[in-house]
Parts: structure tokens; C-alpha cells; sequence
């Protein structure tokens, strides 16, 4: 997995691969540093699928952001990440764009 | 026709015939003795008169009434020549006749009137005292062919006397010699004779007969009342004679033959009707053929009860053969392991059609051991029960063999030797056997003279070289020589016997190899080579039909020790690899059901378990993926209440994913060990 951080006006996490049991504790490690100040948004464009390991991260993410009234945005999430979302009800509580 | 009435009718018939007969001879006999009697009769009144003349000669030596005979004869004669020499003879008329017979009577009667009186009353007395019609004394001139009436007593209308008549009326012709007398003849219903008086010295051709007619109607008349009396005597004694028959026949045969028909139709019914048949003697009395004809069919029921006995107990007999051999045909094949048997890297399609009710091939399959599957196909020489308990006897020897850890070579050895021990019928095995390695694939095998399976691959099908040993059970501390073979994912192995290859069409010719072979090439399975069997042979099975068909599956295995998060990537990595033939996506929702199960099963199933494992398989068939993962973790069966799937619980989540992106999911706990099974259908 790849993860590529744009520090603009919000932060903007490029994810490509995988994001499941394996990758998710990496990706984790590497948010860890972030200040939680900007709004997160994740690049799915290039990232194949995710697992309920990846789901977690998001959803622990969307909590620790929204105590500073910031949110978790998922952008150009393809069909297999989208019907992950759809049935866990994600898709309803991401903002995704 | 009751036979009643027949006996009847022929005894009636009978004595009509006889009745007949005898009326006809007796009448023919009657009918000569009374002819004898009428001409003895005539015979006797010609006599009476010449007789009464002798006495009289005697008598009166001289002046007797035979020399007055000769003088009245020849008075008429006289008288007749007269006329005669004027041709009053030659054409007749009534008025020279009526001329000529008065002169006679005046002038002869006129004459000696005692005399001629004495000779009428002699005459007269013989008419009235019998049947004699008329009696006459008569001159025949042969000369001119005529008779001359002399004196003629008639009962009924006598001649005048020198009536002058032709002698045709006699039998005689004109110019004959005279006979010497008249023997008595019938002629239409008269008997006539005469004698003669006497005899003119110079002539042979004139004489004076005296003549007798006697009519028949005397004779006939005690004829009918004969016939009459005749005919009723035997006609009685011809209705007695037919009651009689009818009586004796009725009593020896009628009934006796009722009496048989009567115990024979009473034995068919009840042979009919009765669960246990009865016997019906009958009571024939008389030692003829119907007494042996009744006899006969009381041995004939008792023979037909004995052998309809026989007969139940032999088809009772026989239905409980079936019965077993039924149930022999049931056990042989429930003991066979199952037509269809499937593991994670293999699948097994098997038949065994038995040509009797049970047969001497079988097939086998089981695992030795994790890893290693036996397979075996044979053949017992002979059918039946010999050859279904020798196989059954060779299947479990070499099973328990194989289990009890000896490799193929030496289980053989062994199995072929235990075989031979027992083996008194002389049967024998071919036989196929090969022990397969599932992680290997190599197979390690036997040919005992058996067919050589087929080997199908991706791009071709060939029968497998092998050599040849000698069949099982033939020879004592046989060395069977072992080959080895590798095989490839996805390789399908037919195993058969010659029930199959040489199975027969109704030309007999023979299914063979090549229609094997194009029947898989066709389609690899084993329905469909049943189905090419069965329209090539159709009823023709003659030998038991027996196949196997291993299709090693392509297979990702793999077993991980003490599993960490950080396995789970190369085991994603590897199936990515092996399922590089899908879609994208199938293969992405795949790598996430696996992400999900790999990820729960280290996290939470084997958390603090010593010596953990997880093995991992992947497969797939037309339709599906199948993913296996055995663990020996704690028991949890993770498809038990996905409802917790909606909840933030930890892994919760996971397994809803799961649930929604597999098509199938199975939980099991076997051994202490949990086993997943979950199927995704791809497109």
C-alpha cells in the first residue's frame, strides 16, 4: 500500500492497494503524527478494496475529527470499496464525495 | 351328446341292425322251406291220383279205370282229330269251337257214366280236400303243339272238356319229345306238376298227364302270419337286447366313468379353491380299463398334489434365493464406498453395475493417511456369490493393508498371499491400485493384468504405460513391481474394467478403448460415458460394469504455523495469483472474504493457543470458489448471529462483510478443530 499525505487546507491521504488487515495498522502508524486540525479526506482513486480492518480506522478516525467539528471525507471510491460501504451502512455516515 | 344317450342311441342302433338281419335270413329260409312245402304238396296230389289208379288196376284187372281213361281219351281224340283234319284248330273261331266242344261232351260223357262219375269223384275229393286249386287230366300232342283238356276239377272256373290250348303255357314247344313228367314248379304265385297216365306205345310225341296247380296264396298267407309273428318276437328280442346293452353299459361304463368324471372335476376345484387340495377316490368297482382309468387318475391327483407341493417349496425356495441375492446385491454396493466423494483438492465420480444380481468387480477409495488417497479398481474372475465374497474378502484385506501403514508393493505382496490361502475355488483378481499424494500428486501404482486407466489432461487423453505383473491371487510371493507417476492440477484419471471395453452392441461388436476415449473427449464425465454405454449395448450386459473417475482439483493449499497478522498477506498475495483467471472485482470481494476470515480467525480463534495452525485452501469449479480454513482454535462458529455484524463490536463488522459478498458459508467443529467453509459464485 501506498499512502501519499497533501498538507493543504485539509489533509488529503492517496491510498493505493489494499487497505485491510495487513495494511490498516500501517496506515494507522502513519496518521498518528497528524494534528487532527484539518479535515481528512481519503483518495480512494487508486485503492482496490478495503476490509472491516480499514472500516475501523476510517470510523475511529470520523470520531476523533468530529470533537473538533471536522469530518472524514472518502473521495473516488470505485464499486468494490462502494458495495463494502453499502453494506455495512458506512456509506451512510462517510461523506463521500 | 351325453354319453348316456350315445349308448342309447348305439344300442339301439345295434339291435335295429341285428333285428334286421335276422328278419331277413330267417324270412329267406322260411320263404325256401315253404316253396319245398307247396311243390311236395303238388307232388303229392299228382301221386295221390296215379296211386288211387294203381289200386284200381289191381282191383279191376281188366275193365279198371285206367283202361276207361284210355277209352275216354281216345273217344275225344277221336272226335279232336276229326276236327283237326278239317282245320277247325288252325284259326279259331268261337261258333267251330263251341261245335267241336259239344260233340265231345255228348258223345264222351254219354259213354260209361259210372266210370266217368267214379273218376270225377276221385278227382273232386282231391281238389276239396286241400289247396289244390284244380286237378286235370290232359292229352299233349307235340306234333301240333297243343294240350287237350280231358277232365278238369277247378275250384274256380273249370275248361270245358276237349278244350284245346297251346303247350306253351307248359313250357313246351311244338314237335319236343314228351317228358317223362312234370316235377312240381312255381311260376306267378302257382305251383303246378304232372305225371302220366299213360304212354302211347307208337308215339313219344303224345301222352295223357294228369296235372295239379296248387296256388301259393295258401303258402303265403301262413308266410305273413310267420313274418308277422316273427317280426314281433324279434323285434322284442332286438328292444330287450338294446335295454340290455343300455342297462350293462350304463352300469360298466356310464357310471363308472361319471364316477371318475365326478372325483376328478371335485379334485380340480378343490385344487383351485382350497389352499390344501383335496383328494377324491373313485369308487370304480370293476377291473376293466375304466377301473384302471379310475385308478389311474386317483395316482394322478395324489402325483399332481405331490408335485404342486414340490413345486411351492421350490418357488418358495427360489424367491428367498432372490430375496438374498437382492440383499447380497444391496450390501456389495452399500459396501462400496460412495458413487460420489469430494475433498478440497479432489473428486470422485464411481459406479459399479453388476451384470447378475451381484458381481465380482468393485472399486475403492479412501484416504490412508491427511494426504494420501487409494484408489482401487478390480475385477474377480466369475459372477455370483463366489465372486462378490472373494471381492469383498480382497477389498477389505487390501483396505486394512494399506491402513495398518505397509506401502502399495508390500500390501499387495501381502494381500495376494492371504488371498491364496483361502482360495479353493481358484478365482482371481485383476487389478488396478495407486496410492496419490494430494500435495505431491504423485501417484505410486500397481497394475495386476488389469486395463490401463486413462489419463485426461488439458490438451490430451492417453492411457497410462504400465507394466505388466501377474493378476492377484495366481501365484504365491508374487513381486509386484511398483511405478510412479506425476500428475498435473486439474488432471482427470478414469479407472475401469472390461465390463466397459468390452461391453457388446447387438452385432457384437465391442464398445473398445476408442469409445472410451471419445466419450471423455466428448464430455469428462463419468454420467456421460454411462449414458454412451448404455445406448451402445442397450440390454446386452454380460459382464459387470465398474469405472472411477479422479479429477484432481487445481488447488491453492496452504498450511500456516502459529499464524500472525503478517501471514496474511502472502496468503492474499498467492490467491490473487491463483485466481488471476477472474474479474477485478470477484477477485478483490475474494481477497476481502479472506482478509476478514484470516484476519478473525488469528486475532481471536487461536489468540493464546499453543502449536496454532491455520490451513488454508482455495478452490474453484465452474460455478464457484470454494475457500476452506481449518483452525484448532476455540470453538466459534462466526456465521452463528451475523446480527452482531451491524454493531461496532470488533469483528462483528467483518463477518457481515462476509456474509453479503459469499454466496455460501458453512460452520462445523470436527475434532477440536473449527471448519469454514465459504463459496463465492463468480460469473
Amino acid at each position: 500500500m501506498d499512502i501519499k499525505i497533501d498538507d493543504l487546507k485539509e489533509y488529503t491521504v492517496k491510498l493505493s492497494g489494499r487497505l485491510d488487515s495487513t495494511t490498516s495498522p500501517k496506515l494507522d502508524e502513519t496518521l498518528a503524527g497528524f494534528d487532527l486540525k484539518k479535515n481528512l479526506v481519503f483518495d480512494f482513486k487508486d485503492l482496490e478494496y478495503i476490509s472491516s480492518a480499514g472500516l475501523r480506522l476510517l470510523l475511529a478516525y470520523k470520531k476523533k475529527l468530529s470533537l473538533n467539528s471536522l469530518d472524514v471525507i472518502v473521495r473516488n471510491a470505485n464499486d468494490v470499496v462502494m458495495e463494502v460501504f453499502n453494506i455495512t451502512g458506512f456509506d451512510k455516515i462517510l461523506k463521500l464525495e | 351328446m351325453k354319453l348316456r344317450l350315445k349308448i342309447i342311441l348305439i344300442s339301439l342302433l345295434t339291435s335295429l341292425i341285428l333285428g334286421s338281419i335276422s328278419i331277413t335270413i330267417s324270412f329267406r329260409i322260411y320263404n325256401a322251406s315253404n316253396d319245398k312245402q307247396a311243390k311236395v304238396y303238388t307232388q303229392q296230389t299228382v301221386s295221390g291220383f296215379v296211386d288211387s289208379l294203381k289200386r284200381d288196376d289191381q282191383k279191376n284187372k281188366d275193365n279198371n279205370l285206367r283202361k276207361y281213361i284210355e277209352d275216354y281219351t281216345d273217344n275225344i281224340i277221336k272226335i279232336y282229330s276229326e276236327y283237326d283234319k278239317l282245320g277247325y284248330f288252325k284259326e279259331y273261331s268261337q261258333s267251330s269251337e263251341d261245335e267241336y266242344l259239344s260233340r265231345v261232351e255228348k258223345e264222351v260223357v254219354e259213354g260209361d257214366v259210372n266210370k266217368f262219375n267214379e273218376i270225377y269223384t276221385m278227382m273232386d275229393a282231391l281238389v276239396k280236400a286241400g289247396s289244390t286249386e284244380s286237378l286235370y287230366l290232359a292229352y299233349f300232342d307235340m306234333l301240333n303243339g297243343r294240350v287237350i283238356y280231358l277232365l278238369d276239377i277247378d275250384k274256380s272256373t273249370a275248361n270245358p272238356i276237349g278244350f284245346v290250348d297251346s303247350i306253351n303255357r307248359f313250357g313246351l314247344k311244338k314237335g319236343e319229345i314228351l317228358p317223362d313228367g312234370f316235377k312240381a314248379v312255381i311260376e306267378n304265385q302257382l305251383c303246378w306238376g304232372g305225371q302220366p297216365i299213360y304212354k302211347y306205345s307208337d308215339s313219344s310225341h303224345r301222352s295223357c298227364f294228369i296235372m295239379a296247380d296248387v296256388p301259393m296264396t295258401t303258402f303265403n298267407q301262413v308266410e305273413k302270419e310267420f313274418l308277422k309273428y316273427q317280426t314281433i318276437v324279434l323285434a322284442s328280442l332286438s328292444v330287450s337286447l338294446a335295454i340290455f346293452m343300455y342297462v350293462m353299459s350304463d352300469r360298466f361304463i356310464a357310471q363308472n366313468i361319471k364316477k371318475v368324471d365326478y372325483s376328478t372335476s371335485k379334485f380340480t376345484s378343490s385344487l383351485i379353491n382350497d389352499t390344501t387340495p383335496l383328494l377324491f377316490y373313485p369308487d370304480v368297482k370293476s377291473k376293466d380299463e375304466i377301473g384302471n382309468l379310475a385308478k389311474n387318475s386317483y395316482n394322478l391327483q395324489i402325483t399332481l398334489i405331490d408335485y404342486i407341493k414340490k413345486l411351492k417349496d421350490k418357488t418358495l425356495n427360489e424367491q428367498r434365493i432372490l430375496a438374498d441375492l437382492e440383499l447380497a446385491r444391496k450390501i456389495q454396493i452399500e459396501n462400496l464406498p460412495k458413487g460420489y466423494y469430494e475433498e478440497n483438492n479432489f473428486v470422485i465420480n464411481a459406479f459399479m453395475e453388476p451384470a447378475k444380481e451381484v458381481g465380482g468387480d468393485f472399486y475403492d477409495y479412501f484416504k490412508i493417511d491427511e494426504d494420501n488417497l487409494c484408489v482401487v479398481i478390480a475385477d474377480v474372475s466369475g459372477k455370483g456369490i463366489p465372486a462378490a465374497l472373494f471381492m469383498m474378502n480382497a477389498k477389505e484385506l487390501i483396505r486394512g493393508l494399506l491402513k495398518s501403514g505397509k506401502n502399495l508393493k508390500d500390501a499387495l505382496f501381502e494381500a495376494n498371499n492371504q488371498l491364496l490361502e483361502t482360495n479353493e475355488e481358484g478365482l482371481f483378481i485383476t487389478l488396478f491400485a495407486g496410492v496419490i499424494n494430494m500435495n505431491t500428486l504423485e501417484m505410486d501404482y500397481i497394475n495386476a493384468g488389469h486395463e490401463r486407466p486413462i489419463i485426461i489432461k488439458k490438451d490430451k487423453i492417453f492411457e497410462l504405460e504400465t507394466k505388466s505383473n501377474f493378476v492377484l491371487a495366481g501365484l504365491n510371493n508374487f513381486n509386484y513391481q511398483m511405478e510412479r507417476v506425476n500428475f498435473d492440477k486439474d488432471d482427470t484419471i478414469l479407472f475401469y474394467t472390461d465390463g466397459l471395453s468390452e461391453a457388446i452392441d447387438d452385432n457384437f461388436n465391442q464398445f473398445g478403448k476408442e469409445n472410451i476415449i471419445k466419450s471423455l473427449k466428448e464430455e469428462v464425465s463419468l454420467e456421460h460415458l454411462k449414458t454412451n454405454l448404455k445406448d451402445f449395448s442397450k440390454e446386452n450386459q454380460f459382464d459387470d460394469e465398474t469405472a472411477l473417475l479422479l479429477k484432481l482439483k487445481n488447488v491453492l493449499s496452504i498450511n500456516i504455523k502459529n499464524p500472525k497478522i503478517e501471514n496474511i498477506d502472502g496468503v492474499i498475495e498467492e490467491s490473487r495469483k491463483y485466481l488471476s483467471f477472474l474479474d477485478s472485482k470477484t477477485i478483490s470481494q475474494t481477497c476481502i472474504i479472506l482478509d476478514e476470515l484470516l484476519s478473525n480467525s488469528i486475532k481471536y480463534g487461536i489468540k493464546g493457543v499453543a502449536d496454532s495452525f491455520i490451513n488454508f485452501v482455495l478452490s474453484y469449479d465452474d460455478k464457484k470458489i470454494n475457500i476452506d480454513l481449518i483452525d484448532n482454535g476455540i470453538k466459534f462458529n462466526p456465521f452463528g448471529d451475523i446480527k452482531k455484524g451491524e454493531s461496532d463490536e470488533i469483528g462483528g463488522r467483518g463477518l457481515l462483510v462476509v456474509d453479503k459478498l459469499s454466496s455460501n458459508r458453512k460452520y462445523e467443529y470436527v475434532n477440536k478443530k473449527n471448519h469454514i467453509h465459504v463459496e463465492k459464485i463468480y460469473e
